[in-house]
């Protein structure tokens, strides 16, 4: 497996944090000086030039849990505290946010595309900032990015979507921002990019200098597909889909789940919100959406597997008493390298002046 | 040109097929697919066009491992699915019950490998030496390609992989022959030679005079096109390959002892 996919796993991981944290921050009216602390101290701790050193050097895919142990520090890396719960919902945010784009990646070099984006938007915020101080931190991975990943063959980039989609596979969570968006169809399943274009079922003749000879069009039932089916949405991969000054997109009309069929009516599809809206007795407010996003519900165990590198531990409980389901992860026993970049992990104190408790908490404590 | 095509069927899968190449192989009657380290199995008869998942059953074993390519090959009446992963290459029966051999990665394999990618096995096929003698032969991401001999009297396959000579410089995406395309069904003209390709898009056909470190020779090659073969078949005197662009090439194999390969469009 290519050995040059956890930069990109956890730099676009980490943007993706990044622009939730933003709009959360920004959806409370918390203090601006608050925000920026926050939001730097972030930043700074994942653009470290010592942790991107050893990020970008070539080693063996992290699983799932180890990626989540980065994101926790990463995420107490400033002032705010969050719940077991919430870092957990925030990780399945991130990590469909990323998949999402990874599999509506038409091209190879898209995924280059998509980490530059993600960290050009990262670089206006922060430049949109009164401390602008990470600013250059960001800059240097980005020539990183462009430096490591430029000149790669087709095949190497093959290997390195291979590896990365490993990493997601079987992961579904229901966000529900891309439900109402038609990123993800009723079942969580992502919508995938139509796979026919023009160019499907010609068929070029040579000659036996190399010209040509003919070219005719073969007609395949594969591409009688209903273009509805297979919604692109118009934001670019890589984009800030939580940003609220976005226009919200309305998805076509679709019969239902384009792999296995129109939605069964005795089946009932509960979107996070409505969901959420079940547990708080009420929804429609500003908070409850907002906190909906980071709140995403874990779906039951045999809808999705966090197995990807043959850990087993994964425990979803019951639900019991109206509580979330929670998700534990538990990190692989082989974790010397692991060590190694964790220890060079500046988490700087962010703990003075800042009450126990969650991410709402703190909001509302802000 | 004449197609048609007989139905279009989509089944839901659980697990989710892994996305490496050619993830789709049928032996014993049943079709297999690999998901990231298991290798899961289901009868081509429970496809349906209802919605309802397929009944998979996942094959149960010690190795955990990640897959990189699942092929069924198949000699006379045998049958046998070989599993190449990233510690080498694991044969099993063709019910997908028993484990018969364990080929860990040799040595060779493992130097010379770029360091963007860890080592791993990829592509296999069985070739009919010019001897009778039929081989496995198994490719690897240093480039490099091993033979291995299997022994009609026993029943199995016998001894250690023996290298092809050197030539593939980039991970080998697919293997094949002309009795692999056959699976296993012999013909006189069916002829000994194996054809490779590489992640550059680099094709190369050989010549197996017999199992073991001279077995094979070298006969020609295309040239790398930057564009990877992700998958090849050989019937009679073409080569078909499908590039990762999205092309399917055909290329002659006519008089290719000494006369190179040309390609048919």
């Amino acid at each position: 497996m290519s050995q040059l996919a956890m930069p990109l796993l956890v730099v676009n991981l980490g943007c993706e944090m990044v622009y939730i944290l933003e709009q959360r921050l920004k959806a409370q009216n918390i203090p601006a000086d608050k925000s920026c602390k926050v939001l730097n101290d972030v930043i700074r701790t994942m653009f470290d030039s010592g942790y991107v050193d050893k990020l970008f050097a070539p080693q063996d895919m992290y699983t799932v849990s180890q990626t989540r142990k980065i994101f926790d520090r990463l995420a107490h890396s400033s002032i705010m505290r969050l719940s077991e719960s919430s870092m957990d919902k925030l990780f399945d945010l991130m990590m469909m946010g990323f998949k999402y784009q990874l599999l509506c990646s038409t091209k190879l070099d898209q995924m280059i595309e998509v980490t530059q984006l993600h960290l050009a938007t990262i670089r206006s915020i922060v430049e949109g900032l009164p401390d602008k101080s990470s600013a250059p931190l960001v800059g240097a991975v980005e020539a990183l990015v462009a430096r490591t990943y430029a000149g790669m063959g087709p095949g190497q980039l093959h290997l390195l979507r291979q590896t990365l989609l490993r990493f997601f596979q079987d992961k579904r969570v229901k966000v529900s921002l891309f439900l109402q968006e038609g990123i993800q169809s009723s079942l969580g399943r992502i919508i995938l990019p139509s796979p026919h274009n023009a160019y499907v079922g010609t068929v070029t003749s040579y000659d036996m200098t190399g010209g040509l000879e003919s070219q005719d069009k073969a007609k395949l039932r594969s591409g009688a597909i209903d273009p509805q089916e297979f919604f692109v949405h118009p934001a670019p991969l890589g984009s800030n889909l939580y940003n609220k000054e976005r226009t919200k997109v309305v998805p076509p009309p679709r019969k239902g789940d384009a792999l296995t069929g129109p939605i069964r009516p005795e089946e009932e599809y509960k979107t996070t919100a409505d969901e959420y809206a079940d547990r708080r007795g009420g929804g429609g407010s500003e908070f409850a959406y907002l906190s909906a996003l980071l709140n995403v519900k874990a779906p039951p165990a045999d809808n999705f597997k966090l197995n990807l590198f043959g850990d087993d531990d994964l425990a979803a409980g019951p639900i019991a008493g109206g509580k979330v389901n929670s998700v534990t992860f538990v990190g692989n026993k082989n974790d010397k390298h692991l060590a190694a970049v964790m220890g060079s992990l500046n988490v700087g104190d962010g703990g003075k002046g800042a009450k126990g408790g969650d991410l709402l908490e703190l909001m509302d404590g802000a | 040109m004449p197609y048609t095509e007989k139905a279009m069927v989509k089944a839901p899968m659980k697990p989710s097929p892994s996305l490496i190449y050619n993830n789709l192989t049928a032996c014993g009657g049943s079709l297999l697919y690999a998901h990231i380290r298991q290798a899961c199995t289901f009868a081509l008869s429970s496809l349906g066009d209802s919605g309802v998942p397929v009944a998979v059953r996942k094959v149960d074993s010690q190795h955990s491992d990640v897959i990189h390519s699942i092929t069924a090959i198949h000699h006379n009446a045998a049958a046998f699915l070989v599993i190449a992963t990233d510690a080498g290459v694991q044969i099993w029966d063709k019910t997908v019950t028993h484990l018969l051999h364990v080929l860990p990665l040799p040595p060779a394999a493992a130097s010379g490998t770029a360091p963007r990618n860890a080592p791993f096995a990829r592509g296999a096929a069985i070739n009919v030496a010019a001897d009778g003698t039929p081989t496995l032969v198994f490719g690897t991401s240093s480039g490099g390609l091993f033979n291995l001999a299997f022994s009609e009297a026993d029943g199995k396959f016998v001894g250690t992989p023996a290298p092809l000579p050197a030539h593939h410089t980039t991970p080998i995406t697919a293997v094949s022959s002309a009795y692999q395309s056959r699976q296993g069904k012999w013909t006189e003209d069916l002829g000994c030679q194996l054809v490779t390709a590489d992640e550059a898009g680099g094709i190369a056909v050989w010549e197996g005079s017999s199992a073991g470190p001279t077995g094979y020779k070298l006969l020609t090659s295309i040239a790398a096109t930057g564009d990877p073969v992700v998958s090849l078949g050989v019937r009679r005197d073409l080569i078909v390959a499908a590039r990762l662009g999205g092309a399917v090439q055909l290329y002659g194999l006519v008089g290719v002892a000494g006369g190179g390969v040309r390609r048919a469009g």
